[in-house]
This record gives C-alpha cells, sequence and structure tokens, in this order.
C-alpha cells in the first residue's frame, strides 16, 4: 500500500507532498490511538516519595505520599500499586496486603473531604472522589493507614526492596490516567540490639572525718574507704562523748565518724542493717563492753547496773543526758557527696532513707552539735541493740528510686559512763550487712 | 554476583551468626525475680548462715537448682573467679520453702559451687527461700561476692538452665567502737563536805575544854566515790589525843561513852550518847565497817578501814563522831591529835 501511495503522489508538487505526508501522519494516529488510550498526555510526576510508618516486616502501618503533579487536571482518582519491581510485570511482594486499609483526606488534589478508600484491588492502593472537579495545586500528600507490609519471606527472596506505581485519573474508575510516577521503599529485619547490666553491689563499712551530710566527700567509692574502728576517746562522768572526737583523744581512730556506703542496682531496693558482734563474757556481749568480764545478768537490752563493765543501752533512740550510762549509735544523716548517677545533696534527697529508730532526731537536718563532748542532752537519739540481731538502720526500698549511687551514712556514736562504770578500755563490735533484692 | 555482594553477604552472615551466638546460651531462659540474699553476718572468714529468697517464673520440671559463687560477674556462662576464702562445700540446708524436696548434692558440689538436687517435678510460680548453715564467708574485706542461681532439669546441675538470676553480698572486717574510761578515786575530808565532794569546808575541830563529867565530842565528814570493780577502802591513820607525854587512852573495841574515864574514840553513825554525828548518806555501795557502824559505841585504832565498798560506787558521805572522855586526874594540857583519811583501791 505504500508503495501505491509512493506511486499516487510520485510527480506532484511539494504541496501535494504536504498533504500526503499529514494524511500519513492521521493515518498512523488514527491506527495507534485505540492502542495507547491511557497514557496518552500523561506526564511524570515529580518530587514523589513514599514514607512508611515503620520497615519491619508484616508491620501495619502507614503509607505516606508526597508528590507533585505535572497537570492540574482533576484528579478523581488515585492508586498505588505495589511491586516487586519498578517496571514490567507487577507482582506483588509476599505479605503485602492493603486489607483493612484506610485513608486519611489528601491534600493538595483539589476536594479536602469526600476521598474514599478501595481495597478491592490485591495489590494496590487505591482511592476516589468522584465529585473532585477542583485542580490539584502545589504538592500532593495522599495518607494510607493500617497497610500491612511485606514479609519478612520478602526480605529473603528480593532483599526487601519494593516499588509503588503511583498514577493520577481523571475519572473515578481508575481508568483515564492523568499523571504517573515510581517510588521505592523497603522493609528491613528488625535490629535487635542485646545487653546485659550486672547485678551490682558494692558495701563498705569503715570511718571518715566528714561530719556532714551536705559538705565534703567521704570518699570517691568503696574502694577509698578505709578504716575500721572510731574512738570515743577517754570519757568522763561529766560529759558525752559523740564522735567525732578529738578531746583528749589520741589514736588514729580519734576524731572519726563511722561511715557505711553502698552503691547497687537492685531494682527491689537495698536494705542495711547491722548486727553487735557477741564479744566473750557474760551478760550483755553485744554492747559497748570490756571483754571477757561478767557483766550483770539482767534481761537482755534492759540492764540497769551501772557498776559492771558493760554499757547499758536503748533500743529506743532517745537523747543521752549525764544521768544515764549510755551507749548509742545514729545515723546522722545521708552523705551523697560521691553520688554522680543523680542528683542527691544530702539526707532529704538521698534514696537511702534511715529508719526511724536510727534517724538522730528525726529530722533531715544534720545535727552538727553533736560531736565530741558535750554536756548534754544530745540533740540527736542514740540506740544499739546488743543482741546480734539483724537490725535495719536504712533501706531505699520504699524509695521512689530505689538504686543507690555510692551514698554514705554517717555514723555517729555516743557513750556517757557513770562515776561507777568500772575503768578500763571498751569495745562495741558491730557486723554490717547489705540486701539487695533484684 | 559481584565479589562486593559475596563480602556484604558474608558479614551480614557473620554479624547474625554472632549475635545468635550471644543471645543463644540463654534462649528459653528466664529471669529469676525477687531474688535477694541475707547472710548471718558479713564478717571475712566467719562460718555464718545464708538465706536465698528467688521466684521462679518458669513451670518447668526442675531437679537442681545451683548456686555458683563468683567474685568476677554475676552472669551464667561466663568464667567464675572463685572468691578467695569463701567455703560452701560443707553447707547443709537448714530450711526450704517453696518448691521444697531439695538435698545438698555433695558430689558435684565444691567450695563455690552448691548444687540442689531431688526428683524432677514441674516447680510452682510461687516464693523460694532457701536457708544454707555452715557457709564460710570470703576472706578480703570489702569484697563482694555473687552468686549466680540456675535451675536445671537434670539432677546434677548439668545440662541447659531453665530460669537463671544472680543475688550478691559484700563482707567486711569487724568494725570496732573503742572507749576508755578512766580510773576514778575521789576522796573530800574537811569539817563538812557536800555529798558529791563539790565543797568542803574546815580542816580541823576544837573539842573545848575537856570535861570529867560530860562527854567531850566533835565531828568531821568525808566522802568517797570511785569506779575501781573491787571497790574501795578507807583507813583512819593516827594517835589518840596526846598532850606531851600525857595521853588520852584509845578505845580499842568499840565502847560507849563513859565521862570521868580516859576515852578517845570515833564512829560513823548518828549517836544519841553523846548526840553527835550522822548516818552515812549517798547511793553510793560504801559501808562502815562493823566496829565503826555502832551508835553510841566507839572505837579507835590506828590504821583501821572504817569504810569498804566491795563495787564500784557513787559517792557516800560518812560523818565521824569524835568522843573524848577524861579523869579527873587528867594531866593539864593541850591534847591534840592529826587523823589522816586514806582510801585505797586496786586500779
Amino acid at each position: 500500500m505504500s508503495k501505491s501511495l509512493f506511486v499516487f503522489v510520485k510527480g506532484n508538487d511539494i504541496r501535494s507532498r504536504v498533504k500526503l505526508l499529514l494524511v500519513a501522519l492521521l493515518f498512523i494516529w488514527a491506527i495507534a490511538l485505540p492502542l495507547m488510550p491511557e497514557i496518552a498526555g500523561a506526564q511524570q510526576i515529580t518530587a514523589r516519595s513514599l514514607t512508611l510508618g515503620t520497615a519491619v516486616p508484616s508491620a501495619v502501618t502507614s503509607y505516606t505520599f508526597n508528590f507533585t503533579v505535572p497537570q492540574t487536571t482533576a484528579v478523581k482518582s488515585f492508586s498505588a500499586q505495589v511491586c516487586s519491581a519498578a517496571i514490567g510485570t507487577c507482582t506483588t511482594p509476599s505479605g503485602f496486603t492493603v486489607t483493612g486499609s484506610s485513608i486519611s483526606q489528601p491534600t493538595g488534589l483539589g476536594a479536602t473531604t469526600g476521598w474514599t478508600i478501595s481495597t478491592a484491588t490485591a495489590g494496590q492502593l487505591r482511592m476516589s472522589n468522584a465529585t473532585n472537579a477542583t485542580a490539584s495545586s502545589g504538592s500532593q500528600a495522599v495518607f494510607f493507614t493500617s497497610v500491612t507490609n511485606p514479609n519478612a519471606a520478602y526480605i529473603t527472596s528480593n532483599g526487601g526492596a519494593f516499588y509503588v506505581r503511583m498514577t493520577t485519573y481523571s475519572d473515578a474508575a481508575w481508568t483515564t490516567a492523568i499523571d504517573t510516577g515510581t517510588v521505592a521503599a523497603a522493609v528491613v529485619q528488625t535490629l535487635q540490639v542485646n545487653a546485659q547490666v550486672a547485678e551490682s553491689l558494692t558495701f563498705c563499712v569503715g570511718s571518715t572525718t566528714v561530719d556532714s551530710d551536705s559538705t565534703g566527700t567521704v570518699a570517691s567509692d568503696c574502694s577509698a574507704v578505709a578504716g575500721s574502728s572510731v574512738n570515743l576517746g577517754v570519757l568522763d562522768s561529766s560529759k558525752i562523748n559523740i564522735t567525732p572526737m578529738t578531746t583528749n583523744c589520741v589514736p588514729a581512730d580519734c576524731g572519726k565518724n563511722g561511715v557505711a556506703m553502698v552503691r547497687s542496682n537492685a531494682l527491689n531496693g537495698t536494705v542495711i542493717y547491722y548486727d553487735a558482734v557477741q564479744q566473750s563474757g557474760t551478760n550483755h556481749k553485744g554492747t559497748l563492753r570490756i571483754a571477757g568480764q561478767t557483766c550483770d545478768a539482767s534481761a537482755n537490752n534492759a540492764s540497769t547496773s551501772n557498776t559492771d563493765q558493760c554499757f547499758n543501752i536503748s533500743t529506743t533512740q532517745a537523747a543521752f543526758t549525764t544521768a544515764n550510762e549510755r551507749f548509742g549509735m545514729t545515723v546522722a544523716g545521708v552523705n551523697c557527696g560521691s553520688t554522680t548517677s543523680y542528683t542527691c545533696t544530702g539526707t532529704g534527697t538521698a534514696n537511702l532513707v534511715r529508719d526511724a529508730a536510727y534517724d538522730g532526731g528525726g529530722s533531715s537536718t544534720y545535727q552538727a552539735t553533736d560531736l565530741d563532748q558535750i554536756n548534754g542532752p544530745t540533740s540527736n537519739g542514740y540506740a544499739w541493740d546488743e543482741s546480734g540481731t539483724a537490725v535495719q538502720i536504712a533501706s531505699s526500698a520504699a524509695s521512689t528510686i530505689k538504686q543507690i549511687d555510692d551514698e554514705a551514712l554517717i555514723l555517729k556514736f555516743a557513750a556517757h559512763p557513770l562515776i561507777t562504770t568500772p575503768f578500763g578500755s571498751y569495745q562495741a563490735q558491730a557486723d554490717f550487712i547489705a540486701v539487695s533484692t533484684y | 554476583m559481584s565479589i562486593k555482594v559475596i563480602g556484604r553477604i558474608s558479614i551480614c552472615l557473620l554479624i547474625s551468626v554472632l549475635l545468635f551466638s550471644l543471645s543463644g546460651k540463654r534462649a528459653g531462659a528466664a529471669i529469676i525475680e525477687d531474688r535477694s540474699v541475707v547472710i548471718g553476718t558479713g564478717i571475712v572468714s566467719a562460718v555464718t548462715t545464708q538465706d536465698i529468697r528467688f521466684t521462679l517464673p518458669s513451670s518447668a520440671n526442675v531437679g537442681s537448682l545451683v548456686f555458683q559463687y563468683c567474685s568476677n560477674l554475676p552472669w551464667i556462662g561466663y568464667i567464675c573467679t572463685a572468691p578467695t576464702g569463701l567455703d560452701v562445700s560443707g553447707a547443709a540446708i537448714a530450711s526450704q520453702l517453696g518448691n521444697t524436696g531439695f538435698s545438698i548434692d555433695s558430689a558435684d558440689s565444691t567450695a563455690n559451687r552448691l548444687v540442689l538436687s531431688r526428683a524432677p517435678v514441674p516447680v510452682s510460680n510461687f516464693p523460694n527461700e532457701f536457708i544454707l548453715s555452715n557457709t564460710t564467708n570470703p576472706s578480703t574485706p570489702g569484697s563482694t561476692v555473687y552468686i549466680r542461681i540456675s535451675s536445671q532439669a537434670s539432677v546434677d546441675g548439668s545440662g541447659p538452665t531453665i530460669d537463671t538470676g544472680a543475688v550478691a553480698f559484700a563482707v567486711q572486717s569487724t568494725f570496732n567502737v573503742n572507749a576508755f574510761v578512766p580510773p576514778f578515786l575521789k576522796l573530800c575530808v574537811g569539817v563538812s563536805v557536800a555529798p558529791d565532794c563539790s565543797a568542803m569546808i574546815g580542816d580541823s575541830i576544837d573539842l573545848g575544854v575537856l570535861s570529867s563529867s560530860t562527854a567531850n565530842k566533835g565531828q568531821s565528814q568525808y566522802a568517797t566515790a570511785t569506779n575501781d570493780p573491787s571497790g574501795y577502802v578507807i583507813y583512819a591513820m593516827g594517835t589518840t589525843m596526846t598532850s606531851g607525854n600525857n595521853t588520852i587512852p584509845a578505845l580499842s573495841s568499840p565502847v560507849a561513852s563513859f565521862p570521868g574515864t580516859g576515852q578517845f574514840g570515833i564512829n560513823l553513825r548518828a549517836n544519841l550518847n553523846p548526840a553527835v554525828g550522822q548516818d552515812p548518806v549517798g547511793v553510793g555501795t560504801g559501808t562502815p565497817t562493823p566496829d565503826y557502824d555502832i551508835p553510841n559505841r566507839f572505837v579507835f585504832n590506828n590504821g583501821d578501814s572504817i569504810t569498804t565498798a566491795n563495787l564500784p560506787s557513787d559517792y557516800n558521805r560518812m560523818t565521824v563522831s569524835y568522843l573524848v572522855n577524861v579523869p579527873k586526874n587528867q594531866s593539864p594540857g593541850i591534847y591534840s591529835t592529826t587523823i589522816t583519811y586514806v582510801a585505797t583501791v586496786q586500779f
């Protein structure tokens, strides 16, 4: 036929040749038009992207499309076909499903309401609005939710990447395309990071010159806590001796308080106990006494003898006066000078809380006047349990934060003899225990 | 497939294998809950008890519990450094609560590993408590001991762990509180003294003009206290009253007053004949010795103990009554004596 046509025009002038060319083009267009009706005039969607709520395989998440349509034709429907490849035959990634998906109203696509989702087509996120007659403008955003990601098997088979072929349509039946564009996304295997934090407990007992809960640092940590004794010096029946002792006190353990420092990450808290070591002798082996001596046989914790070589004690916290023979201890405060993990400025802000029977005067204020030799009465209350039974003196179990970072209990000891308290070297021994519940 | 692609795949596989190997040992193992240990004493090297409490979250068959004691890490599966001095090889189960029926598996236990065994049965998810006796604390002050706790289906502590966890305790040296009570002895003497020696007045007594018809009397006081556990003794040192070579006879035994006879004596009581003196006062344990403790009887022997206390004594104030009687033919003169009171203790 083309040959005949060529023959037909052979010998005509140039005008005739142009006419013939136009006819040929018209003929070709007429033949080709039915073959590509939908993409005729379609342009590439620009500035396109897809944001997944999560890239975890099989996760039910959101798909947000952002793009800019090049044409202003009113969009009545939109589709996003999810494929394992950007071009060619579309294979839906395994596990991907639009079942149960929904949309939020898009922006920039004309009508701001009236858009509805269609999940009828597997592997395609679709929405439409037949009444939209408003041209698209600016950038567009389309929101799908509750979309199920491709599964983990897809990562194995295809590496996880998938492609979404977007098309806008001028009709509501996803037939007459306006613009198209493809975006890519991927599902990735969750990266699991494992770590272990060991149970920790660092507990030490020693002596310190620090006599405050808010000033001074006992030690950087337990490794720097030293000493295993404190000295109450030379007792005087007219005075009350309280650590730290300096008057008429020479040994190296003078001028010091006791200290118990603890660090623990126990989730359920840490409790500090002490128990009086039972010394040699008879009766009242756990009090301030001369080892080996026989003391009064009155009931435990109720000694009333002022002439034996065992100091009287009271398990009930009370201030000391010069009227009674007494030995006792109190937790004067909690020093946080070594605490770095959280804000702690002293007794009232520490995680360790003193037991009511060993909290000095019950106030969070450190009773600084109780030191060395005083006429009495003491500002703090003191107590001691000579029985050898573990006695709780502090705990973080009831605190909001139960972990403890190098909080130091400042232990003050006090004693007062009567005139009849036999002379000699006295000693009390204690065993301190920290119990953490993890 | 390019070399780069193969390399990337290899790296991914390697990472996967490493992650799997790190987590695989505890695959399926649950964390033991509410776990703690209370030691009977935290003193180094002490033989004591351990009260271990925990709750097993799983309900699997458990045939053994393992307590492994380490000084380095609490994690099961890691190398365990045995705490120096710790020894649980002689431990015994003093009591058990919760999931019970366990006994010590001595064959599989060591100094730092204790295996509790029983016939495997499912465990219940309630608190367990095992009190172990005869365990020896580590010998290093300040050291922390981690007890790795695990449950196994086997009866000998072998095989995969079911539940795991750890607790910790620390040991210390004994903490000492030292004090010194100095020796104390107080003796004050005067015509009158305060009961606590806070005041003393006078150092001589004038008995006036001696008469053969009436008893001549006077008094002085002393107070004493000591913290000597064996108490104190007060001695009266001196002579009878003399004037040159003339003397007034001292009473060598307790005798009543007889005016007109030569008598010199003392006692420590309130007397009616003659009316002089005062009974001892004070809360101390000091008392007059028997010869000087009889009202209206007087005696004086140089060096006699006149007051004693067998215990540490608070203050006692004694009033010394002096009696002088003279016969009609007593040579004139100024009679005097010096009595020295001496307190002794055994410090």
